[in-house]
């Protein structure tokens, strides 16, 4: 640990999606980070792991089950009993999964982005985007008694659906078309809505005389909302909804290639490439708030024998310096299936490789809340190829395996049948509560520093209210500074003496017509031309003067 | 801390963008110099094709570069006519053009010049570009030009490509060019019946109509859809036909249903098996619905009239009308006659759009639907419902109020002119105070010793061509 | 001198036109200090420092080669020092269609080390990935601690592409890239639908062998 810097602008612990996106941004504007997480991997409760990864991680937290409210807690894993008279399912056995662990990339906090959400946006403006990559949801189901049902969401699906008649795909046409153009203060409220914000969405779409199907498709699904939404809250939602389709694929949603946890990794590479120390498998001990020597507070802890000194301290989720009881946190309930066949069987599945992922919404009766469900298949790199993996999740009520009992029950099965093509047997079963962070709640005002506390993931899709919160905060801690300005592109960059209009001078397939014709030398005053084209990025130039000058020196 | 990243500033950024512009003007004026010396000193070789393909690959517009590409491979195959590396290489070339710009007119032209070309063309790798280009865009609709081109070469299957076709339209419907094939690859799958006329068969058409309707309902304001449904309704332009006859002392009158050039079309006029070549455009137009022989004849009993155009003959017998008149006309078609499963599927969309009229009863283009619909089904029995819902659409889609008005016009004179034909009774017919603003079918007038269109205040007289014809007295 | 050792350059044989254009991410893997950035530096810039420090906001580059007709652009990926307390992220390696993995012949332990990210490429990459081994600063070869023999038979019983190189003096430098450049798979398509990296310009920048057959 010799060379390691002794002073910091912001030392931060743990690589939660939080954590890692106030390292990136600290580091975007000069501050000089450390950041460091316990785990000998990145992303804490954000992270992926394989499968036998997986299986152990959820083992140690149950072995350690404590009341601390920041664990894993409530584990429950179960494989299929496979017998000598079924001894496999579609190919597959424990075994043989086990053997493919590596294929797995598994969530503990699965989420998807709305291609025109906050993320999205956010990597777009920051430039981060280059360093990763995404695959369109290809399928958005929902249910009715029971059945499973594609919800037609973009143009072409409301023209190709079977079971909405021509006037239903007028009047949903029309709906949408109108909630995406309603402007609240807009002067001629006729042409839209005249409704009120806090009015039940639901009436809207009765009084637009939108029928059962369309408002079952548009609140329940597109929406994922209930009875009680309101006007305000579905338009939101709804103008989410159908801004974002189309952007990038023929569902609103993205979901990351090799699972959620390459996010924060994504921006921890933005706070490396712009100069920010990472060390996994650390902690820090003794943290003191010291004053400086210019009567600035600051951060003193023992890092590994040594100690370093830190203007700020960011604390993850997941860090033991966490003050729990000051920092209010709930659960959510999660399962993960191992299936061997896509949920809902060929009548929702015309391919049968069940596509690549699918979003399925259900709302719990009796409750404002639902169950969502993300399946993936091999196309998302998350499993191997014949394999489904099933994510189910909903807001922490009873304990993971009853409230999502029903919802299991009504799509799965746990024994086997042949017959049945619609419930796929689950081969692997993990149930287990995750903490989450309260929406809505302040998290930030009652913060002043130096030192500084992250929220965990919130019970919501996507990762909008953990952009809005790490703003917040970061605002908090650098009100000054710019948020994740966008890092230049790479023909943008001045590399050493590089002079600077010269170069990165692009021709392309022209480049040479000008060479060519400056080495026949036909024609007068070429010089600057010459030197321009030396430069020129398509081509690794030979006489290359730092070369020349690095060996003068030598011979010297 | 490690070394400073070093961005460059907008105005060295601005700088080197234009340093770059310079030198690719320059450069472009050194291949475009070299190019043309190479040319003149018909230098044909590999240099020329390799500047020509620098800077097309660059700018793949310039038609002048591919004709001097196409001119210096032709020199270069001279020798072997065999050979078809150079064709092969040129063919990826125009790829990468395509990349760049893939609706260039000049890469998907040259595209088709190597494969005639070419002794060993691959059609079949053609149509697979093709599909990767609608994939990459489905509207491309030079890509669509050039499918339609290396699928008969190919051999494709007029099934395959329907099925092609119909997979793009449900992906989107926006696509004028998949419609129009649609409409091209249906009269071979699925002719009609009997009727030669008819574009395709009632059962298909019946299936056509529910597609073309669930888009328009689905996106009313895409107007691919629309134009593709007054296909299959047969609203589309008349189809050539003899009008009407009409031999006076002084002139013979003959009229077709749409404007023909005589000469350009190779149409020839057989009055009673003789041919004359003297007939005239009543306007002095090289093109024209009415034309006009001027002579002395005679009025007989009966006169046969018989017209050649594109390997088809249409005739049409014309009777002693009076003493001073030979008169024959044809009641032209308004549109198709539906069998009963078609009519059943009108019925069905009619009735849909009056339920949504229920909902929305000012939406412009369900009213519209509605008429056209009522119109399909029997536009006499519906006429005076259908002008209501005309009336109306003037008001609740202002920005069309002429056209709107146009379309009454059209479809009274249908009436009337049914009426018309209908009596046999040919001196005047009787136009006074319909509101009209353009008189539709004209040609059929002409017939008509007397035509009286009194108190039609917003009447456009241009459109009136039978006032030319002498002995046809108009009234304003 | 150095002038003499500049390399074979890009191919680019005359008269030939690129007809498609192919698009690799590369990572360049292996211990702090063995030249990587430098590597990539020669190959994209044409430059070399002596005292080159990591540069930052800079680990990001493209350079374009041609092979025959085709144009292979490769995006290059520099680890951005987080190789240096063992914390590279995962994701700097995921979908990556090729790799360099470079060690200082001078230095025994970096090239141990370089086996080590062999082994963790084989594991945990892509299956197709093509891996080139790289013996950097053979301009030093008189302080050399690795010999090259050892290297070459370690590089062929695992299927690598190996050549010592100097980002220095040039050489191997575009030799290896070429080298890469001719060995990926240039016609492979992904799965049915194809990855999407959001960008600012709303053209749907697919990831992988985006070519155009």
């Amino acid at each position: 640990m010799n060379d390691l810097p002794k002073e910091f602008d912001l030392c931060v612990i743990g690589t939660g999606f939080q954590e890692s996106v106030i390292a990136a941004a600290a580091s975007r504007v000069g501050k000089s980070v450390l950041h460091i997480d316990q785990n000998e991997f990145y992303g804490g409760f954000w992270s992926s792991y394989n499968l036998e990864n997986f299986m152990n991680h959820l083992e140690v937290n149950k072995a350690e089950e404590t009341d601390k409210m920041c664990k894993i807690r409530n584990v429950n894993q179960q494989w299929y009993e496979f017998t000598d008279e079924i001894p496999e399912i579609n190919e597959w056995n424990k075994e043989k999964i086990i053997k493919d662990s590596r294929r797995f990339n598994i969530d503990l906090i699965p989420k998807l982005n709305y291609c025109n959400g906050k993320l999205v946006d956010l990597l777009i403006s920051s430039n981060i985007c280059r360093y990763t990559e995404f695959r369109a949801v290809d399928k958005v189901l929902t249910a009715r008694n029971g059945q499973l049902d594609i919800v037609p969401g973009s143009r072409a699906d409301i023209f190709t659906k079977k079971n909405v008649s021509i006037v239903e795909k007028r009047l949903l046409m029309k709906f949408i078309t109108q909630c995406v153009e309603y402007k609240a203060d807009d002067e001629k409220k006729e042409e839209t809505f005249d409704f009120p914000d806090d009015g039940k969405f639901i009436d809207l779409m009765r009084q637009q005389k939108l029928t059962d199907n369309l408002i079952h498709y548009i609140l329940y699904s597109m929406c994922m909302g209930n009875d009680e939404t309101t006007f305000k809250e579905g338009l939101d939602k709804i103008r989410m909804y159908l801004t974002s389709i189309g952007r990038y694929g023929n569902t609103p949603y993205l979901f990351p290639m090799f699972g959620c946890g390459e996010i924060p990794q994504c921006f921890c590479r933005l706070c490396a490439v712009f100069g920010g120390i990472y060390w996994l498998g650390q902690h820090v001990s003794d943290v003191n708030i010291i004053d400086s020597d210019n009567d600035e507070k600051v951060v003193k802890m023992k890092f590994g024998d040594e100690f370093i000194t830190s203007k700020k301290l960011v604390c993850g989720l997941d860090s033991n310096l966490l003050d729990i009881n000051a920092y209010p946190t709930s659960h959510i309930s999660r399962a993960v299936f191992i299936t061997t066949k896509p949920v809902g069987g060929s009548s929702v599945n015309s391919e049968l490789d069940g596509g690549g992922v699918v979003l399925l919404y259900h709302p719990i009766e009796g409750s404002s809340d639902g169950v969502t469900m993300i399946q993936l298949s091999h196309f998302t790199s998350c499993i191997s190829k014949g394999l489904y993996l099933v994510h189910l999740s909903t807001p922490f009520k009873k304990g993971a395996q009853n409230d999502l009992k029903d919802f299991v029950n009504t799509f799965f099965r746990e024994d086997y049948s042949s017959d049945d093509d619609t419930k796929p047997t689950v081969i692997y079963s993990a149930y287990f509560e995750v903490p989450s962070s309260i929406k809505g709640h302040n998290y930030v005002d009652s913060q002043n520093g130096p030192i500084f506390y992250c929220c965990g993931s919130f019970a919501e899709l996507d990762y909008d209210e953990s952009i809005r919160q790490s703003r917040l905060l970061y605002s908090k801690m650098y009100p000054d500074d710019d948020f994740l300005p966008k890092a230049p592109e790479p023909e943008e960059i001045i590399i050493g003496d590089e002079d600077e209009t010269n170069s990165s001078v692009n021709l392309g397939a022209l480049a040479d017509l000008v060479i060519e014709n400056d080495k026949s030398g036909d024609n007068e005053g070429q010089e600057t031309v010459n030197d321009d084209i030396k430069a020129e990025n398509e081509h690794p130039v030979d006489e290359n003067k730092d070369t020349e000058s690095t060996n003068d020196i030598e011979k010297a | 801390m490690h070394g400073r990243l070093k961005v460059r500033t907008s105005a060295e950024e601005a700088a080197r963008k234009k340093k770059e512009q310079d030198l690719k003007a320059k450069a472009y004026r050194i291949g475009m110099d070299k190019i043309f010396s190479l040319r003149s000193s018909e230098s044909f070789g590999s240099e020329l094709l390799e500047l020509t393909g620098k800077i097309l690959s660059v700018n793949p517009d310039l038609s002048t570069l591919w004709n001097i590409r196409r001119e210096c491979i032709l020199k270069m195959t001279e020798e072997n006519k065999e050979d078809s590396t150079l064709f092969d290489r040129d063919l990826g070339f125009t790829e990468l053009c395509l990349q760049i710009q893939p609706k260039s007119y000049g890469a998907w032209h040259h595209r088709s010049w190597i494969l005639e070309n070419s002794p060993k063309p691959d059609w079949d790798k053609e149509v697979n570009l093709c599909k990767l280009y609608l994939k990459k865009d489905e509207r491309n609709f030079h890509c669509w030009d050039y499918r339609r081109y290396v699928v008969k070469k190919a051999n494709v299957s007029a099934e395959k490509e329907f099925e092609f076709c119909d997979d793009k339209i449900q992906k989107n419907f926006s696509n004028y060019s998949s419609w129009f094939y649609r409409s091209q690859l249906l009269p071979i799958l699925h002719p009609h019946e009997s009727d030669q006329s008819r574009p395709i068969s009632e059962e298909k058409l019946k299936e056509e109509l529910e597609i073309v309707i669930t888009a328009a309902f689905t996106d009313p304001n895409d107007s691919s859809a629309w134009f593709y449904q007054r296909y299959l309704l047969g609203y589309s332009d008349p189809k050539f036909d003899i009008a009407c006859f009409k031999l006076i002392k002084q002139h013979m009158i003959i009229a077709f249903t749409k404007a023909v050039d005589l000469n350009r079309d190779k149409i020839s006029i057989f009055i009673d098996n003789n041919c004359d070549s003297q007939w005239m455009a009543i306007s002095g137009n090289k093109s024209d619905c009415i034309w006009i022989n001027r002579g002395d004849f005679e009025i007989t009993d009966e006169i046969l009239i018989k017209v050649t155009h594109a390997d088809q003959e249409y005739s049409l017998t014309a009777k002693k009308y009076d003493k001073s008149a030979v008169i024959g006309c044809k009641l032209p078609s308004f549109g198709y006659e539906f069998g009963i499963a078609v009519k059943e599927e009108l019925k069905n969309q009619l009735e849909s759009c009056n339920q949504l009229l229920e909902f929305e009863p000012d939406s412009k283009f369900t009213l519209l639907t509605a008429a056209l619909l009522m119109r399909s089904l029997d536009r006499f029995h519906y006429h005076e419902e259908t002008l209501e819902y005309l009336k109306k659409l003037q008001t609740v889609d202002p920005l069309r109020y002429g056209y709107y008005r146009d379309l009454a016009s059209k479809w009274i004179l249908e009436v009337k002119l049914k009426e018309f034909v209908e009596s046999g009774k040919y001196e005047k017919i009787d136009l006074t105070a319909l509101d009209l603003t353009t008189v539709y079918y004209n040609q059929f007038l002409v017939i008509a010793n007397e035509i009286d269109l009194r108190e039609n205040p917003a009447l456009n007289k241009n459109s009136c061509k039978f006032s030319l014809v002498e002995g046809c007295n108009v009234s304003f | 001198m150095a002038n003499n050792q500049r390399g074979g350059g890009i191919q680019r044989p005359n008269g030939a036109t690129q007809n498609k254009i192919c698009q690799f991410k590369l990572v360049l893997l292996g211990e702090s200090a063995v030249g990587k950035s430098s590597l990539v530096l020669r190959f994209v810039k044409g430059q070399f420092h002596e005292y080159q420090e990591s540069t930052i906001g800079a680990a990001f580059l493209t350079q374009t080669v041609h092979i025959e007709e085709t144009a292979v652009k490769f995006e290059i990926w520099d680890t951005a020092g987080q190789e240096r307390y063992h914390s590279l992220a995962p994701m700097y390696y995921r979908g990556a269609q090729a790799a360099i993995v470079v060690y200082d012949i001078q230095n025994q332990d970096s090239f141990v080390r370089a086996q080590t990210w062999v082994k963790e490429l084989q594991r945990q990459a892509s299956p197709n990935i093509v891996i080139a081994l790289a013996g950097n600063k053979a301009d030093l070869a008189a302080s050399r601690a690795v010999d090259y023999e050892e290297a070459k038979q370690y590089a062929d019983e695992n299927g690598l592409l190996f050549m010592e190189t100097s980002a220095k003096t040039a050489v191997n430098v575009n030799e290896i890239f070429l080298a890469i450049a001719k060995k990926l798979p240039k016609n492979e398509g992904t799965g049915p639908q194809q990855n999407i990296r959001p960008s600012g310009n709303e053209t749907n920048r697919t990831s992988g062998n985006c070519c155009s057959k």
